[in-house]
């Protein structure tokens, strides 16, 4: 069996951050629990081993998921998936350099992430998690 | 005859003269009474008529000297006047020696018979009459007071003449006062630029404006410049340059700001026209307004409406917010079930939630915050349809044709759900068995006014048999009440290769709501 993929949830909606916990949990990964700011998924991420973050770019605090993103990049080389409830050119711009897998539209659907998670680390990956 | 015309005008001698070289009479013409008698020592007429009020000297001088000098005083001599017009005037012309005393303006056929008959009068006597000549002393008498009483007319009438241009004078000064207040009222002021010389003349309002007193006005200009920034200072260089090279007489409306020293300021309008002088523009008058209150009340409207539009967007945000939650909680419910039933009723209404979640985010991203692209949001919608069927491409393909409608929140939200049942229908039962197949979405605005949407397949079909209002279908029954009660439409079905369905409704924009 091949090592769980271990994803960090920076979401400040509490129903949406337990669906996804269960969802991804479900389909073999490890999740850490969800975090609802920038600061705390920053201070995390210095100290645990993530594959893969999931980040709302619409945050609580006083920093929104692009910013968090751009200082845990600079030092640490996770993939980012963002999800955000609205798509526009601004947003793009900003969060171009960073390079994300991703960005998920709310309202979000779990096995939508399941299949972007899947298709970045291979599928055999998520088959042989499906059946864990 | 020979006749002297004596008169100081012009036009009365032309007439004159025309009228009696018609009659086959020679003229000749002296504008006063020293020129008559000029003429008179070298050529003697056989008439005279002469005007009274001449210049140099006048009528009766001249009748007086004729009547008295022996050489000529057998010429007929008539009085042809305007202004002395009393019977004491003729009486005084009558005393002279005068033949006729005639009243201008008179009839030519008056003035020629008179002229014949002072001319026969003179044949049957032989000579001038022997009138009783006056003494001396009561004619000078009688001129004199003939000449004051002239005098006191001309008087009378030019005092009359003074408080008129008095009575004009107040008049205009006070339309002035009325015109300078009205500006004060408006805010206003007023300034004329010579193109030519580069020198500026400002009205008092519009110093006033400036809160500058009147004895400053020399430097006005000056202050002027400084109490605008450089860059409107700019401007307004450019909008004068602008306005002289351009065809248009007026120059459109330019706003800027003056800045005081108390760190107050005011916004101002100019406007200003063209004046012409040889075909050329050689000023410009322009009227300079203050307008710093419309712009307070406009930027406490725009803020209003800033703050409103803010909460509106947050309005539907919170909508969108509480539409995931209320799908991740359907979920994280139903993932405690294996029950497939269960599973397929979870999806079904997610589909639907997040069919209305989709009309609130095109809502709040939708500059107009009332209306969405409807062509917009189907297409949308359509992609995560694709996305939540999992639909492969090789398989089943969608097609849009989508022409660009705009649509109020009450419109949308019926066709998202409508195209949602549809699609979803045609995706689950139009093609079994691994079947290829096309589904159509199509949307257009009819000529009436009237939208027409449709989705088709050319997958299986319905049994002839198939009755959409038995209760089985809760799809199709949802898109038949949709579409009559909530876009008062309606709703066909077509049967062919295939199934069809088409919706038709008003696009009524901004129907009342209540």
């Amino acid at each position: 069996m091949q090592e769980k993929i271990r994803i960090l949830l920076v979401e400040d909606e509490a129903i949406t951050a337990l669906l996804l916990k269960r969802s991804l949990e479900l389909k073999g990964h490890e999740v850490y629990e969800p975090l609802a700011t920038g600061r705390k998924a920053l201070k995390f991420a210095e100290t645990h081993q993530i594959d893969v973050i999931l980040l709302d770019i619409n945050l609580a605090g006083d920093m929104d998921g692009i910013e968090t993103a751009t200082k845990i990049t600079a030092t640490m080389d996770i993939p980012i998936i963002f999800t955000t409830g609205y798509m526009d050119d601004a947003i793009k711009e900003r969060a171009s350099v960073l390079q994300p897998i991703a960005y998920v539209v709310k309202p979000i659907i779990p096995d939508s992430i399941n299949d972007l998670i899947s298709k970045q680390f291979g599928n055999e990956n998520s088959i042989s998690a499906e059946h864990t | 005859m020979k006749i002297l015309i004596v008169d100081d005008n012009e036009e009365n001698r032309y007439f004159l003269e025309v009228l009696l070289k018609t009659k086959g009479h020679t003229t000749r013409q002296a504008t006063n009474g020293k020129e008559a008698l000029r003429l008179l020592e070298s050529d003697q007429p056989d008439l005279i008529i002469s005007d009274i009020l001449m210049p140099v000297m006048d009528g009766f001088q001249l009748c007086r000297t004729v009547k008295t000098n022996e050489n000529f005083r057998s010429v007929p001599f008539i009085i042809y006047t305007a202004t002395y017009t009393s019977p004491r005037d003729e009486d005084l012309a009558l005393k002279m020696g005068a033949d006729r005393f005639i009243i201008k303006p008179c009839e030519p056929d008056t003035l020629l018979k008179s002229i014949d008959e002072v001319v026969e009068e003179y044949l049957r006597r032989g000579g001038a009459p022997q009138i009783e000549t006056a003494k001396e002393e009561e004619i000078f008498k009688l001129y004199n007071e003939r000449l004051v009483k002239k005098l006191e007319q001309k008087m009378l009438a030019a005092e009359q003449e003074l408080s008129a241009r008095k009575a004009a004078e107040t008049a205009l000064r006070e339309s002035r006062e009325r015109l300078m207040e009205s500006q004060r009222v408006a805010k206003m002021g007023d300034i004329t630029y010579d193109i030519e010389t580069g020198t500026y003349a400002c009205s008092d309002t519009l110093l006033e404006l400036f809160e500058f007193k009147p004895s400053e006005n020399s430097d006005f200009i000056q202050t002027y410049r400084r109490m605008l920034s450089a860059e409107d200072q700019q401007r307004i260089a450019g909008w004068i340059e602008r306005g002289i090279a351009s065809q248009e007489e007026n120059l459109e409306p330019i706003e800027y700001r003056i800045l005081f020293r108390d760190g107050t300021f005011k916004y101002l309008v100019s406007e200003g026209r063209k004046e012409y002088g040889g075909g050329r523009p050689v000023r410009i008058f322009a009227i300079v307004q203050d307008i710093t209150e419309r712009k307070k009340q406009e930027e406490t409207i725009r803020m209003a409406l800033e703050e409103k539009n803010q909460l509106i967007r947050e309005l539907y945000h919170r909508t969108k917010n509480n539409m995931q939650v209320i799908i991740s909680m359907l979920m994280l419910q139903a993932m405690q079930y294996q029950d497939e039933n269960i599973r397929e009723l979870v999806k079904v209404t997610v589909n639907r939630i997040q069919t209305m979640s989709l009309v609130h985010e095109k809502l709040y991203q939708s500059e107009k915050l009332s209306t969405i692209k409807l062509d917009e949001y189907i297409s949308d919608l359509i992609r995560l349809l694709k996305h939540t069927f999992s639909i492969s491409s090789d398989k089943v393909t969608i097609v849009c044709d989508l022409q660009p409608i705009p649509a109020l929140i009450d419109i949308a939200i019926p066709c998202g759900l409508i195209i949602n049942e549809l699609v979803s229908n045609a995706i689950k039962y139009a093609f079994p068995d691994n079947r290829k197949g096309t589904i159509k979405v199509e949307l257009h605005p009819k000529d009436d006014g009237f939208i027409s949407m449709r989705v088709s397949d050319n997958g299986i079909g319905m049994p002839p048999d198939f009755d959409f209002h038995s209760g089985k279908t809760i799809g199709l029954q949802t898109v038949a009440e949709i579409t009559e009660l909530q876009l008062q439409g309606k709703m066909y079905i077509e049967r062919g290769s295939g199934f069809s369905c088409c919706v038709q409704f008003k696009n009524s924009l901004y129907r009342k709501r209540i």
